[in-house]
């Protein structure tokens, strides 16, 4: 294969850009530890929006090619772990919060409001997703 | 799923590489199937026995 085949291309693209998010995570952190926490949220902010664009760049414009079918069922399946994860283990942590909210005197803060929230529209959006395929395929 | 894939490959002195730009995948995924650890779709199945100019089932065996 030579280096300048599509997938070979999209491997070496993706690399870079796995370190550019790194660099940038690690900026952040960095940041925060020396008392540079805005420094470190610019480094992260640029460090991410570039790594985003450029993985739109080369998903829609570019010829590289990032992932081959054996790369996509890997993020299928991870997906599908994930899910199930959040799924099994994250809905009866929530049922556990609101019968704790409603028959002891604990009280569910805002902060873990918001986290069920974002729990919920994670499921929402898959029960979307997951419908429009369904009628698609 | 059983194949015999690297024996065809070496047969064709081919490297997994070369074989991967030939049906439009990654060395990894050539690695995969000779391992018995991927299943590939019926295209790239399908690509590999017209590569190979013979069978899918002559390559794959379902039975493993």
């Amino acid at each position: 294969m030579t280096p300048d085949h599509p997938i070979q291309r999209g491997q070496r693209y993706n690399r870079i850009i796995m370190v550019v998010f790194a660099v940038g995570v690690l900026a952040f952190f960095v940041g925060m530890a020396v008392d540079q926490t805005l420094a470190g949220l610019v480094v992260y902010a640029v460090a991410g929006l570039t790594g985003v664009a450029a993985l739109l760049y080369l998903r829609f414009v570019s010829s590289a090619q990032l992932a081959d079918e054996r790369d996509r069922r890997l993020h299928e399946r991870t997906s599908g772990t994930v899910v199930g994860i959040f799924a099994y283990v994250g809905l009866p942590v929530v049922i556990g919060l609101y019968l704790l909210d409603g028959f002891t005197s604990y009280t569910i803060s805002s902060t873990i409001w918001g986290a069920i929230y974002a729990y919920a529209a994670l499921f929402l959006t898959w029960g979307a997703v997951y419908t429009v395929y369904r009628y698609r395929s | 799923m059983r194949n015999d894939l690297a024996d065809r490959r070496d047969a064709s002195s081919l490297s997994q590489a070369d074989l991967a730009a030939e049906v439009d995948v990654s060395r990894q995924t050539i690695n995969a199937i000779e391992r018995g650890r991927y299943d590939p779709s019926l295209e790239l199945a399908f690509a590999l026995a017209d590569y190979f100019d013979c069978a899918v089932e002559d390559i794959f065996d379902p039975d493993e």
